[in-house]
């Protein structure tokens, strides 16, 4: 007997320890217990009573119903889960424990985010007998119950690491609370989009055999795929030692795939026709994903890391060089520039690359150009204000909210401002909405009739922003040189 | 000796408070070393700076040569530190939960086995282990945590408050437990707010007030430092008022009082001032009836050392 529990217990020595605690733990804890059994409960209750009532398509029927059930518990109810399985650590003291163990930041995370797949695989699996009867019933494609199952599931893991990433944020109790709060919210809204989504696509399944569905469908979920690789390495920078930009892996898939997405959704070729059309719907989905991560960055206050300062090319000029790159000198904004610098010529060239011919292939490059550089202007006016912000008040962790609240706020304050303006001066357009600081109103317009009338005011602003964080880096500059030296004499 | 921790210049600052500044202090393989201090005199800061969990504001953290700030990974595979929380989760059993810890520390197999086994002989916890975590008494879930700490075979061990309300019986179990580990070779550094609680165990010992190092040491030396201070009560014939405007004149006098029917004072300087001291008394006329010394026991050093609110 002995042996035999030896054997089984090394043979876990190969999986996450954090997977085995918990699966350990959840064997004792009711909450997955429940979910599993309630909706067994319930897609045995569906199918019964299906096949009782008789409709008129009742394959359909069946598989929108249990659609809606698989969507609520992976979708709705696993990430909260993992939420909650995150949070439990703070609440147990046992968080700095797992950080002071050989686990290191990526296994502590993975493990997490492992527990949440684990549970959806067997919500699917037990889902799949369900479905399988949809099948023999009349009027369903055999693809829908395998797109519904792949999707349920990448969405539910993108979703628990969103999940695991807010968890970390949240060291103290209130923070905690009013993030899962924000979270169940969100949940359940994305509960609501899928549950949509899925339903529209088992009553015209017809689309499944179309090229350009696939097509959209890919863009979709890469960028789901896409936001949760964003997701999960901020989880991992929260649990790394507060030591060399932790954010930095996080930094680089935001700028990376900024960069590869539009070409990634060109790549597809069936989409290519869609989004020759419509490149800067790829961009600007693409722009909002990353901008959570990105207003993180602007408006992060570390101090220079030490692996970091000491490798520093030493000199003033250099340092004024560097010091905008580094942490606390304004690099969020910077790196801002530099991403939508990337994403603006990565669609041009890929449009270039791929689009038919009735796409903007025959625009000037300058034309092309105008609805990218409108784009990075926006971003940067928002989050350089945000990042010089931080500079002035972010001593305080409240503050640093603060900053970072006042991006959404700086985008509808604008809009709004122009539109009472309009309306005071009697200028119709204005009032409406179509004026310079509604970036949705000239995004879609510069899209539309790639003129570039708002691009002068605009790159204006961003200089006028550009030249007000020069005082920051003087100072950061002096600041470090000053820091340096105290720590070569200490040394010494 | 070489140090296997060795703390230089350490700052910590929370905004504007600095709740560590410029502490230096190096422990010793095989000692124990007392952190003392009221609270909130940083104790837990330093101890989580040393243990990587925190980043000093300035000052270098070094463990076994290496910097600890530099190299963090390497840091935590020499040290175990015990926070002054008990950190255990929910539905598990006490074996389960170092077996977690083990796994964790990237033990695996028989090592996994003999490292549980010889943490749980160590601490004595052989007849719980199947118990729930959460039913343990304070002082059981003391040396699990202890237990938990020692998987790795540490080389430095940072204890946290460990003897926090626990109760005689087990405090000295606990006392027990750490002279064994220093036997064993490993560094300890324990924190506390009360004094004599440690001073039966310590070989050194340093002394936080507000962030600062007031004293540090063996604890002989801290104490002998201290003793060249004393206090001395005096009653003379007559007028005490007379005495105590000469006490005022003399160099080495301080802090002298006046009560009903004696003097106090503190005398700065070792026996033979003291003699010196009585011997001008008398030949000032004043007639003392009695000088004696008052001792002063550990409890007053540390109240001295860290102002009256500091004690319990
Ligand atoms: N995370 C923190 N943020 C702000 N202040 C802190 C933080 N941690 C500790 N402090 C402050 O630092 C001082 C030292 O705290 P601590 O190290 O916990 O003291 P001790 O352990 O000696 O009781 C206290 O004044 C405390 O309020
Ligand atoms: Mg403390």
């Amino acid at each position: 007997m002995k042996v035999v529990a030896e054997v089984a217990e090394d043979f876990g020595d190969r999986w996450n320890p954090l997977l085995v605690k918990e699966l350990r733990q959840s064997m004792r804890s009711r909450g997955f217990a429940i979910l599993f059994l309630g909706t067994q409960l319930v897609a045995a209750a569906i199918a019964a009573l299906v096949l009782a009532v008789g409709t008129s398509e009742p394959g359909q029927a069946l598989l929108m119903a249990l659609g809606t059930c698989l969507v609520i518990s992976a979708v709705g109810v696993v990430p909260v889960f993992a939420f909650l399985s995150f949070t439990q650590e703070w609440d147990d003291n046992t968080h700095d424990l797992l950080v002071l163990s050989q686990l290191g930041p990526g296994r502590i995370a993975f493990g997490k985010l492992k527990c949440a797949l684990l549970q959806v695989a067997l919500l699917s699996v037990s889902f799949a007998p369900y479905l399988a009867l949809g099948l023999l019933l009349e009027g369903v494609d055999p693809l829908l119950p395998i797109t519904l199952l792949f999707t349920v599931a990448v969405v539910s893991a993108g979703s628990s690491c969103a999940a695991i990433a807010l968890a970390g944020v949240g060291r103290s109790r209130g923070v905690r609370t009013v993030l899962l709060g924000l979270f169940t919210v969100a949940s359940l809204g994305m509960c609501v989009f899928w549950i949509v989504m899925l339903n529209g696509l088992v009553t015209t399944s017809a689309l499944l055999r179309e090229a350009a569905f696939w097509g959209w469908y890919s863009a979709a979920l890469l960028l789901v795929v896409y936001s949760a690789g964003l997701c999960f390495l901020g989880a991992r920078a929260h649990l790394a030692h507060p030591e060399e930009a932790p954010t930095l892996p996080a930094r680089a898939v935001a700028a990376g795939g900024a960069l590869l997405l539009p070409w990634l959704a060109y790549a597809v070729p069936a989409t290519a026709a869609i989004f020759a059309r419509s490149d800067a719907l790829v961009a600007t989905a693409t722009f909002f994903v990353s901008l959570p991560a990105l207003i993180s960055f602007s408006t992060e206050r570390e101090r220079l890391g030490r692996v970091l300062e000491r490798r520093l090319p030493k000199g003033l000029a250099a340092r004024l060089l560097l010091h905008p790159l580094l942490p606390g000198g304004g690099r969020g904004a910077l790196l801002m520039l530099l991403v939508a610098v990337l994403i603006g010529t990565s669609a041009v060239g890929a449009n270039k690359l791929f689009a038919p011919p009735v796409g903007l292939i025959s625009a000037a490059l300058a034309t092309d150009m105008a609805f990218y550089v409108a784009l990075v202007a926006y971003f940067w006016i928002y989050t350089s204000a945000a990042s010089l912000l931080t500079w002035r008040l972010g001593e305080k962790l409240g503050w640093r909210w603060v900053a970072r609240l006042s991006v959404p706020v700086l985008f509808l304050g604008g809009t709004l401002a122009g539109m009472l303006i309009g309306n005071v001066i009697g200028d119709e357009l204005m009032a409406e909405g179509g004026h310079l600081m509604n970036p949705f109103w000239v995004l879609f317009e510069l899209g539309r009739t790639k003129t570039e009338d708002s691009l002068p005011g605009l790159l204006a602003i961003s200089g006028v922003l550009l030249l007000a964080q020069v005082p920051r880096w003087v100072r950061g500059v002096a600041d470090a040189e000053r820091a340096s030296r105290a720590a070569q004499r200490a040394r010494a | 000796m070489t140090a296997v921790l060795e703390v230089t210049g350490v700052t910590k600052r929370y905004g504007s408070l600095a709740a560590v500044q410029d502490l230096s202090f190096r422990l010793e393989p095989g000692t124990v070393t007392g952190f003392i201090g009221p609270n909130g005199a940083g104790k837990t800061t330093t101890l989580r700076m040393c243990a990587t969990l925190e980043l000093p504001d300035e000052g270098e953290v070094r463990i076994a040569g290496r910097s600890a700030l530099d190299d963090p990974r390497a840091a935590r595979r020499v040290l175990g530190f015990m926070p002054d929380t008990f950190g255990a989760y929910t539905n598990t059993t006490v074996a389960e939960y170092l077996d977690f810890f083990a796994r964790a520390y990237g033990l695996a197999g028989a090592e996994r086995r003999e490292a549980l086994q010889s943490v749980v002989d160590f601490t004595g916890l052989a007849p719980l282990v199947e118990k729930h975590t959460s039913v343990l008494s304070k002082g059981m879930k003391q040396r699990l945590c202890l237990a938990k700490t020692l998987l790795h075979d540490p080389k430095v061990l940072l204890l946290d408050e460990p003897t926090a309300g626990l109760d005689p019986r087990a405090r000295v179990e606990f006392r027990d437990l750490v002279l064994g580990l220093a036997q064993l070779g490993k560094a300890l550094l324990v924190s506390s707010h009360i004094l004599t609680e440690l001073a039966e165990f310590c070989d050194s010992v340093a002394i936080v007030e507000r962030g600062k190092l007031v004293a540090a040491g063996r604890i002989d030396d801290v104490q002998g430092g201290l003793e060249r201070r004393q206090r001395v009560r005096l009653r003379v014939l007559g007028d005490p008022r007379a005495a105590s405007l000469y006490l005022a004149e003399q160099r080495n006098v301080t802090a002298v009082s006046q009560e009903p029917d004696h003097l106090r004072f503190e005398l700065d300087g070792d026996e033979r001032a003291l003699a010196e001291l009585l011997a001008a008394l008398v030949s000032a006329g004043l007639q003392p009836v009695e000088f004696s010394r008052e001792g002063m026991g550990l409890q007053d050093l540390f109240l001295r050392l860290t102002g009256r609110e500091a004690a319990q």
